[in-house]
C-alpha cells in the first residue's frame, strides 16, 4: 500500500502541471534576471579602476602637476586627469565624466565633488596624503641637513602590509543572490507540502474524505505522500542548481555533488515546512498558500534575496535567527561549501536543516493524527 | 453596481490573506529605512569598518590604533578564521588587520617593512583605502625619525600632519534643493515598487480570479450589464481596494520616519501613486489570463523580484549595466525609480520638476497601456463567452 500511495502522490504532483511549471520558471526566469543584471556589477562596485579627475589651476603648482604626470604614466594609474578651467570641470562633474576637481589657488589644494562614494574618498586621500608629504619636509626643513634623506625616505616605497588571502579563489560576493534563490525554490517546496496536509484532511478536501474512509493507516499514507513530494521538489532543485551551475555558469566551487545534496535538503525542510502548515487549524487553502508564500518570502528577505547585506545585519542584531532561518541555513551551505576547505560547518548547517525538517514533520503528524469526522 | 458589490464580498472575504502581505511588506519596509545608510548621502569622507588585532600592545601599536579610530570606524571581529571570514564576505568588516608583534621597536629602528598582516577576500577600494593609509602613516613616522625626532615625538607629528583635513566642497548643481534630514523617505520609497507589485499580485489577483471563475462570469455575462460596464465596476473596485493599500503605505512612512512629508518628498507621494496605479495594472491583466490561484504567488514573486532586480529597486541603477539599462527602459520600475533617485540626488540626476513630469508621464503612458490590454482581454474573453 505504501508504494502505491507513493507512486500516486509522484503522479498527483507531476499533474499539478501548472504549479510546477512556474516552480520551474520561477528559478529560471530570476536567476537569468540576476545573471544579467548582475554580469557587470561587480566590475564596476567591486573592482579597482582609474578615477577619472579633472585639475583647475588658477595658479601655478609646478610640483604638483609634475607628481600627477607620473601618477597618470604609471602602468596602473590611480587618476586619469584633465586640466581645465573652472566651468568647464563643473560641468565634467555635473555630467558624471569626472569624479572630483581638484582646484590649486595660491598653493591651496581644494577638492569639489558632487556626490560621496569610495573614488570621491580616494581623491581626497590622495590630497591629504600629498598635504602630509608637503607638511613633514616643511617641518624637516628645520634641520636642512636632513632634508636629503627625509625626501629619499618620502620617495621610497613603503610596504608595511601583507595581504593574506583567506579563500583560494576571488568569491563573487553577487553570488550569494544565487543561493538565496536557490533557497527559494528550496522553500518553495512548502507550496508541496501544503497540499499533502490539505489532502489527507476530510474536512478541506474531497480527496482527504476519500483517504479518510481507506482502510490504509493514516501514518503510511501520509509518510508515503510526504515521500513522494520529496522526490518532486528534490527534482526541482536539482533543475535550479543545474540550470545555474551549468547554464548561468555560476561558480559553486569544486564540490557541486554537495551542493546539490544541500538543495535537497532545503527542499525537503521546505515540503516539511508547507506539510506543518497545512496542518494547522482549518484555514482555506488560499490562506494557508498566502502564509507559505509570506513565510518563505521573509525568511529570503532576512537571508539577503532582496538586500545582499541583511544577512550580516542580522548576524549583528540577532544572531540566533540566522541559526534557525530555514532560507539563511540552505544559503549557508553553498557558502560553507565555498569558502571553508573544511566541513564542520557544512555538516553543523545540514544537521540543523534535517532537525528542523524533523520537527515540522512531527508537528504536522501530531496534528493530523487521530481526526474522526462525525459529518461532513 | 452589482459587479462592483460583488467585488467588495468577495475582498472582505479575502481581507485576511491580504493583510498578512501587507503586514510582511510593512516589516521589510521598516528593516530596510531604519537599516539603510543615509549618511551616505551626505558628503563626508567614507569611513570604512576596520578590525585591528593588536599583537604588539606597545604605546607605538596603541597610537596606531588611536590615529585609524579618528579616521575609521574601529569594529570588533573574533580572532579565528572563520569569523574574520564571516565578517569579510558579508561587508560586515572592510579589511582586517593585525598588527604584529615587535612593531614598535621596528618603527623605532626604521624598520618599514612586514608590520601589518591584513586578511582579505577579494579586492576591494576600501581594503585598498585602508592599506595605504597604514603605509602612509608609517611612512610619515619613519620621515619624521630620519629627520631626527625621537619616536614619540615623530608619532605625534605625523599623526598631527595626517589629522588635517583638505576642504571639500559638494556641489549640488540643484537649485533650490531644501536641506532635507527626510532623505530617509528615498529608502522608503526605493523598494514600494517591489512592495506594490507583489501586494497587488498576491492580494487583489484572487479576489479578481473568483470574479472571473466560469460560472460567476457566466451568470454575469447573461444579465444585462455590459462588457464595458462589468470591467468598469471590477476597475472602480480594484482602485477603491489600490488606493486603502497605498494609503497605508503613505501613512505608515509617515509614522516610520516621524515626519511630514516636505518639499519634493510630496513628488514621491505622487510618483508612488502612478506605480501603485501601474502595479494594480499588472495585478488585473494577469488575473484576466485567469492562472491557477496558487500559482498566484508565484507568479508575484518573479515578477515583483525580477522587475525589482532589472530596474533598480535592490541594486543601484548606476551599479547595473548598460545592456541591463537599456532593456529596463521598457519596464515602469525604471521610470520611477529614476524620479527617485533623482529625488534624493543619489544618481547625480539634477531635480527639474519638468524632468520629472516626463518620468512621471512615462509612467502614465505605461499605466494606460496596461489598462488598454486589460479592457481587449476582458472583451475578447466576454465575447468568447458570448
Amino acid at each position: 500500500m505504501f508504494l502505491h500511495n507513493f507512486k500516486y502522490e509522484i503522479l498527483h504532483s507531476l499533474r499539478v502541471k501548472d504549479l510546477l511549471f512556474w516552480l520551474i520558471l520561477f528559478p529560471i526566469v530570476l536567476g537569468t534576471f540576476f545573471k544579467i543584471a548582475f554580469n557587470d556589477i561587480y566590475e564596476k562596485s567591486e573592482q579597482f579602476s582609474t578615477v577619472p579627475i579633472a585639475v583647475v589651476e588658477t595658479s601655478e603648482d609646478k610640483i604638483f602637476h609634475s607628481v600627477m604626470d607620473g601618477i597618470e604614466q604609471s602602468d596602473d594609474p590611480l587618476f586619469k586627469v584633465t586640466y581645465t578651467d573652472g566651468d568647464k570641470a563643473l560641468d565634467m562633474l555635473k555630467n558624471g565624466k569626472v569624479m572630483g576637481i581638484i582646484r590649486i589657488d595660491e598653493g591651496e589644494k581644494s577638492l569639489s565633488v558632487s556626490g560621496e562614494g569610495i573614488e570621491q574618498t580616494i581623491i581626497k586621500s590622495f590630497l591629504e596624503q600629498y598635504a602630509v608629504q608637503e607638511q613633514i619636509i616643511t617641518d624637516a626643513a628645520a634641520n636642512p641637513q636632513n632634508l636629503e634623506s627625509v625626501i629619499a625616505a618620502l620617495n621610497s616605497e613603503v610596504k608595511a602590509n601583507e595581504t593574506v588571502p583567506l579563500t583560494e579563489d576571488d568569491p563573487d560576493p553577487y553570488v550569494s543572490y544565487f543561493y538565496n534563490l536557490i533557497a527559494m525554490v528550496a522553500l518553495f517546496g512548502s507550496l508541496t507540502g501544503l497540499h499533502i496536509a490539505m489532502e489527507n484532511q476530510a474536512n478541506l478536501h474531497p480527496l482527504g474524505a476519500r483517504k479518510n474512509c481507506s482502510p490504509t493507516p493514516k501514518l503510511v499514507s501520509l509518510t508515503a505522500s510526504l515521500l513522494g513530494s520529496y522526490v518532486v521538489q528534490a527534482v526541482c532543485v536539482i533543475i535550479t542548481v543545474s540550470y545555474v551551475a551549468f547554464v548561468l555558469k555560476i561558480d559553486f566551487g569544486s564540490r557541486l555533488p554537495l551542493v546539490y545534496i544541500s538543495g535537497i535538503l532545503g527542499g525537503i525542510l521546505g515540503v516539511s515546512m508547507g506539510f506543518m502548515v497545512g496542518s494547522f487549524g482549518s484555514m482555506s487553502e488560499g490562506a494557508k498558500t498566502g502564509i507559505c508564500m509570506t513565510v518563505s518570502m521573509l525568511c529570503c528577505f532576512f537571508s539577503g534575496l532582496m538586500v545582499a547585506n541583511m544577512k550580516a545585519l542580522i548576524a549583528d542584531k540577532a544572531p540566533w535567527f540566522n541559526k534557525i532561518n530555514p532560507a539563511a541555513l540552505i544559503s549557508d551551505t553553498f557558502y560553507c561549501l565555498e569558502i571553508y576547505s573544511d566541513y564542520d560547518r557544512y555538516i553543523e548547517k545540514n544537521i540543523t536543516m534535517a532537525i528542523i525538517s524533523v520537527i515540522f514533520i512531527v508537528i504536522g503528524f501530531l496534528l493530523t493524527r487521530r481526526k474522526k469526522y462525525a459529518s461532513l | 453596481m452589482q459587479v462592483f458589490n460583488a467585488f467588495m464580498k468577495v475582498l472582505k472575504k479575502r481581507i485576511g490573506a491580504a493583510m498578512m502581505w501587507i503586514v510582511a511588506f510593512l516589516v521589510i519596509s521598516f528593516i530596510v529605512t531604519t537599516n539603510a545608510d543615509a549618511g551616505a548621502m551626505k558628503f563626508e569622507s567614507t569611513k570604512i569598518d576596520i578590525c585591528v588585532f593588536d599583537e604588539d600592545n606597545t604605546e607605538e601599536s596603541k597610537a596606531l590604533t588611536e590615529f585609524l579610530g579618528k579616521k575609521h570606524n574601529i569594529i570588533s571581529v573574533e580572532n579565528n578564521k572563520d569569523d574574520i571570514l564571516d565578517a569579510l564576505y558579508y561587508g560586515r568588516a572592510d579589511c582586517v588587520m593585525t598588527i604584529k608583534e615587535g612593531y614598535g621597536q621596528k618603527l623605532a629602528a626604521g624598520d618599514t617593512e612586514a608590520l601589518f598582516t591584513s586578511y582579505h577576500v577579494h579586492d576591494s577600494y576600501e581594503a585598498t583605502l585602508a592599506e595605504n593609509l597604514v603605509d602612509e602613516y608609517v611612512g610619515a613616522v619613519n620621515a619624521y625619525l630620519v629627520s631626527g625626532e625621537e619616536i614619540s615625538s615623530a608619532i605625534a607629528k605625523a599623526d598631527k600632519a595626517m589629522s588635517k583635513e583638505v576642504k571639500v566642497t559638494a556641489e549640488t548643481f540643484d537649485e533650490g534643493k531644501e536641506n532635507s534630514s527626510a532623505n530617509d523617505f528615498y529608502f522608503y520609497f526605493q523598494y514600494l515598487p517591489y512592495v506594490f507589485i507583489s501586494v497587488m499580485i498576491a492580494a487583489l489577483c484572487p479576489v479578481l480570479l473568483k470574479l472571473n471563475k466560469k460560472e460567476i462570469r457566466h451568470r454575469t455575462n447573461c444579465s444585462c450589464i455590459t462588457a464595458r460596464s462589468q470591467s468598469a465596476q471590477i476597475i472602480l473596485g480594484s482602485c477603491v481596494f489600490v488606493l486603502a493599500v497605498w494609503l497605508i503605505f503613505i501613512i505608515a512612512g509617515m509614522a516610520l520616519l516621524g515626519e511630514m512629508y516636505s518639499g519634493r518628498w510630496w513628488y514621491a507621494v505622487l510618483n508612488s501613486f502612478m506605480f501603485v496605479i501601474i502595479s494594480a495594472g499588472i495585478a488585473i491583466l494577469i488575473s484576466a489570463f485567469s492562472p491557477e490561484e496558487r500559482v498566484v504567488n508565484v507568479i508575484a514573486n518573479i515578477i515583483g523580484l525580477g522587475m525589482s532586480f532589472l530596474c533598480g529597486v535592490f541594486v543601484p541603477q548606476h551599479l547595473l549595466g548598460d545592456g541591463v539599462l537599456n532593456a529596463a527602459r521598457f519596464l515602469p520600475a525604471f521610470w520611477y525609480i529614476k524620479a527617485n533617485d533623482m529625488m534624493s540626488g543619489s544618481s547625480g540626476e539634477v531635480f527639474t520638476k519638468s524632468r520629472f513630469f516626463e518620468y512621471f508621464g512615462i509612467q502614465a503612458l505605461f499605466a494606460a497601456v496596461i489598462f488598454a490590454v486589460v479592457l481587449v482581454v476582458m472583451k475578447v474573453k466576454h465575447d468568447k463567452a458570448d
